[in-house]
């Protein structure tokens, strides 16, 4: 029921089999770059294949070294191209194109319970997370926060 | 004992795993690894074969008792129930 043990580069043909079959499948994201929205261990996502993608949509993408990822559309360029980053990152991914976008997160699942894309309260964290000045001051007010935690 | 429509068996890094294809991917989106046991009674359902005959292909391949193999079966296909992947 999950793909914890199984590498991306070994369910990749499946992910890409049940997305063209119009399909959804869940994966559990590891990593830290999509903080604080998505934790590892808690959190699932559930892809779809995108029919088009939208600024602010968090796709599951390859890079061109191979890695899989999961990041938030930030900008589609003119040329076609797309601008990736990471909800706890600060610096901007450039040059995805659109073959190296495999689907999107159509539902964040955690513990049980369904975040629609929809929902209010999901497009509200995204119109406020993606206003890079006030991440920025979030992300030292957390960093700040967790250090002196640490202190005592 | 039907296995529905869309869900189908698949290799993965050499082991079988069970996955959802379209509308049955809709209400399933997850992946079930096989065990050796669990593979082969997935692959006498696909054949449409009954308890019986699915014990006694387990038997036929390995050294258990009767016993334990339908205690195996009982406890994948009631797994599968669960899932929502045979009616």
């Amino acid at each position: 029921m999950s793909n914890s043990e199984f590498s991306y580069a070994d369910i990749i043909d499946v992910i890409r089999e049940v997305l063209d079959s119009d399909g959804e499948i869940k994966i559990q994201p590891h990593g830290t770059s999509m903080l604080p929205l998505i934790v590892q261990g808690r959190d699932s996502v559930v892809l779809r294949k995108p029919k088009k993608i939208k600024k602010h949509d968090i796709i599951f993408y390859r890079r061109d070294n191979g890695q899989f990822v999961l990041h938030r559309v930030m900008k589609k360029s003119s040329d076609g191209t797309f601008v990736l980053l990471g909800d706890s990152q600060t610096e901007f991914e450039y040059d995805i194109k659109e073959e190296q976008i495999i689907a999107y997160v159509c539902r964040i699942e955690r513990k049980g319970k369904v975040l629609k894309i929809t929902s209010l309260s999901y497009r509200f964290y995204v119109f406020l997370w993606t206003k890079m000045p006030i991440r920025r001051v979030l992300c030292f007010v957390g960093r700040k926060v967790a250090f002196l935690r640490k202190k005592v | 004992m039907k296995i529905k429509e869309g869900f189908v068996i698949r290799e993965v890094a050499g082991q079988s795993v069970v996955i959802a294809l379209g509308a049955a991917a809709k209400s399933y989106n997850g992946m079930i690894r096989l065990n050796d046991t669990a593979k082969l009674i997935w692959q006498c359902l696909e054949k449409g074969q009954d308890k019986d005959a699915i014990v006694d292909a387990i038997l036929s391949e390995y050294d258990v008792d009767r016993e334990l193999a339908e205690n195996d079966f009982d406890k994948f296909i009631n797994a599968l129930i669960g899932a929502n992947i045979i009616e």
